[in-house]
């Protein structure tokens, strides 16, 4: 330990990054005090490190927050992440922002501060790469006086923001990859509730809890999109074919749009959705590079056709992990399992059902037919908390199938997964 | 084809030859290497830093060999780090400093990672006694730690604003508590001469009374 500089000790004090841990640490000898004093480049004071966090009023908390923040210097990554923690004043978080920006790299803030902090007027136009705010509200963007010039990663969560300050906090961040939207409370100006974003350098995307009536998204490096959780009347996705992975999960669109971009679309992901699968295969039908498709609890309209394994069969000849899960009724089943075409890639199965019925187990043994290359196959199954003489009676002659089936298939691994 | 072999020379004297895209893979050697154009023959053979001694030089090339292989799954490359890393204190102390002096900066941080493991939850006591660190702050910084922050000028200006309105709170104080004074001084002295009025009053007015009722009666 002698030999090692203060540097080192100084990062292997940061990667306790609890900062309890930090001060005590700094309290053992005149080498660490200095290590943590001037090398210390990570700080977190997160709820979940020290119970005892929770007993102290907020006041005393600010006191201790910044008797710690003020002893280091040249802070890079800085984490307060208090939860039901009240609130902080704005001066003392002003305080801590100001004496940090000039190095800081990443911060993450998720406590409400009153009155409101408008963290890009103190951090912008600095080094700041990642960036995580909660619980607080982001007003009055002005892309010409703050910028972000190289912020990578944005996190809102629980935020109040306008929509078109939204999209100008979009501007103000011309290298921004990564973009999580989480429940945030837009603010509206006319009837309609319409976010239009737009970002040439975006990658990945999440948005969840959010309800609009329009939301466009522009992207041109768009590789990942996820959506959970959202009520939607319009989602446009416009970009230039980079979309590689797509999911959505427990999504209400009424009109959604992605065509132009799914030439190199790897992964879908639907689950919790209303499907008119014609629609559905149209948007995607071009995606011949398709290696994962999850349609997962998803409900048919009632005038659908439903899901044929002929179309999946030609369309997608690269898919190697399908997973299929939706209500089974005979006309649908029947539709489904026309045409011959095998899956031949596919060496992952995954079915499901929701509710049990005869169906499912003469469905098991058609699509594992049509799969030659198989190599696993995992059943999820729904178990009701009341389980009725009939649905145990139809659970046994399912199990007793599926053991003479897969006595045909001994090849392919089966596992089971109940809820 | 001929592999080719970079020859390096530790603190003690004793020289050894490794693989030159393993070797390479340490930035201070990579630099030696291309900037200085050492380590091709036994004669040239690249001096090590001191902190780098045979053991762990050996370790150091361990890892360098598995990680400087481009096909790997970051499954496989974590699962190396977790056996790798399972070493006593000590050698994991020398470990990180000799990656340290060779600039690796991957496995400073892998190691750095292990030893904040062992310092978490732990008191000074404990810690001081597991890394054999002396103890030598005194009381008073250990309990006091803002004291010796004079040297950052942002702190000597903060201390020095605080310090003009600490006084300033003394002088309103100070004023407050004299004006006070004088206030009740004064009031009392009004006090005074009011009493003085209020009893002059209150006699004159039983004077005057007594007088009524022997007009009276």
């Amino acid at each position: 330990m002698e030999h090692l500089p203060v540097e080192v000790i100084g990062n292997i004090l940061s990667h306790l990054e609890g900062a309890r841990d930090v001060v005590i640490a700094s309290a053992t000898c005149r080498k660490w005090h200095e290590a943590y004093r001037k090398h210390l480049h990570t700080l977190a004071f997160n709820s979940n490190d020290w119970p005892a966090y929770c007993d102290i009023s907020p006041i005393l908390l600010e006191i201790l927050i910044t008797r710690t923040i003020f002893q280091t210097t040249g802070l890079q990554g800085l984490s307060i992440l208090m939860d039901d923690a009240g609130e902080f004043t704005a001066s003392t978080v002003i305080a801590w922002l100001m004496y940090t920006r000039e190095t800081l790299r990443r911060l993450f803030y998720n406590v409400p501060t009153s009155p409101n902090v408008n963290i890009l007027a103190i951090c912008g136009r600095q080094k700041l790469e990642i960036l995580a705010v909660a619980h607080n509200s982001i007003t009055g963007v002005e892309p010409n006086f703050q910028r972000f010039p190289c912020l990578k990663s944005l996190s809102l969560s629980h935020v109040c923001i306008s929509a078109l300050d939204l999209s100008l906090l979009l501007t103000a961040c011309p290298k921004l990859e990564s973009l999580e939207l989480v429940d945030p409370e837009i603010a509206i100006s006319d009837a309609q509730v319409t976010v239009e974003l737009s970002s040439p350098t975006l990658k990945s995307i999440y948005v969840e809890a959010i309800s609009l009536d329009k939301f466009i998204l522009e992207t041109d490096s768009i590789e990942r999109l996820h959506l959970s959780d959202c009520a939607l009347d319009v989602f446009e996705l416009i970009g230039k074919g980079t979309l590689k992975y797509f999911k959505i999960d427990d999504v209400s669109v009424i009109h959604l749009d992605i065509a132009e971009t799914v030439d190199n679309l790897e992964v879908v992901d639907v689950s919790s959705f209303t499907i008119i699968w014609t629609r559905f295969y149209q948007m995607i039908s071009r995606s011949s590079k398709l290696r994962k498709l999850r349609l997962w609890d998803v409900t048919f309209d009632d005038y659908d056709e439903g899901i044929d394994l002929e179309t999946i069969a030609v369309c997608f000849p690269q898919l190697k992990h399908l997973s299929l899960c939706y209500e089974l009724r005979d006309g649908l089943m029947h539709y489904g399992l026309q045409g011959s075409s095998n899956l031949e890639n596919v060496t992952v199965l995954e079915l499901g059902w929701t509710v049990i019925n005869d169906f499912f187990s003469h469905w098991v043994e058609e699509l594992l037919k049509r799969c030659p290359n198989l190599k696993k196959i995992i059943i999820f199954g729904v178990i009701s908390e009341a389980k009725s003489h009939e649905e145990c009676q139809i659970l046994a002659k399912f199990t007793s199938s599926i053991v003479r089936l897969m006595r045909k298939y001994m090849h392919v691994e089966v596992q089971f997964e109940y809820e | 084809m001929m592999k080719s072999y970079i020859w390096l020379q530790t603190a003690d004297g004793s020289i050894q030859q490794v693989e030159q895209e393993v070797a390479m893979f340490c930035p201070m050697i990579c630099h030696e290497v291309i900037q200085k154009g050492m380590g091709s023959s036994k004669n040239y053979a690249i001096s090590l830093p001191q902190r780098v001694n045979p053991a762990m030089l050996s370790l150091i090339l361990d890892y360098c060999r598995f990680h400087q292989v481009p096909g790997r799954s970051n499954k496989e490359r974590k699962s190396f780090d977790e056996k790798f890393i399972r070493m006593d204190t000590k050698r994991l102390c020398e470990l990180t400093s000799a990656a340290d002096s060779l600039q690796l900066k991957p496995l400073v941080d892998l190691t750095s990672r292990a030893l904040a493991r062992i310092i978490e939850g732990k008191s000074p006591e404990e810690i001081r006694e597991i890394f054999h660190l002396p103890d030598d702050l005194t009381e008073e910084e250990k309990l006091e730690p803002l004291k010796n922050t004079t040297d950052d000028p942002r702190i000597r200006l903060l201390n020095r604003l605080y310090a003009k309105k600490r006084k300033e709170l003394k002088e309103r104080q100070k004023l407050k508590v004299t004006v006070s004074c004088f206030c009740f001084y004064f009031l009392t002295l009004r006090l005074k001469k009011s009493v003085l009025m209020i009893v002059q009053l209150m006699i004159s007015c039983h004077l005057l009374m007594e007088t009524m009722e022997i007009l009276k009666g």
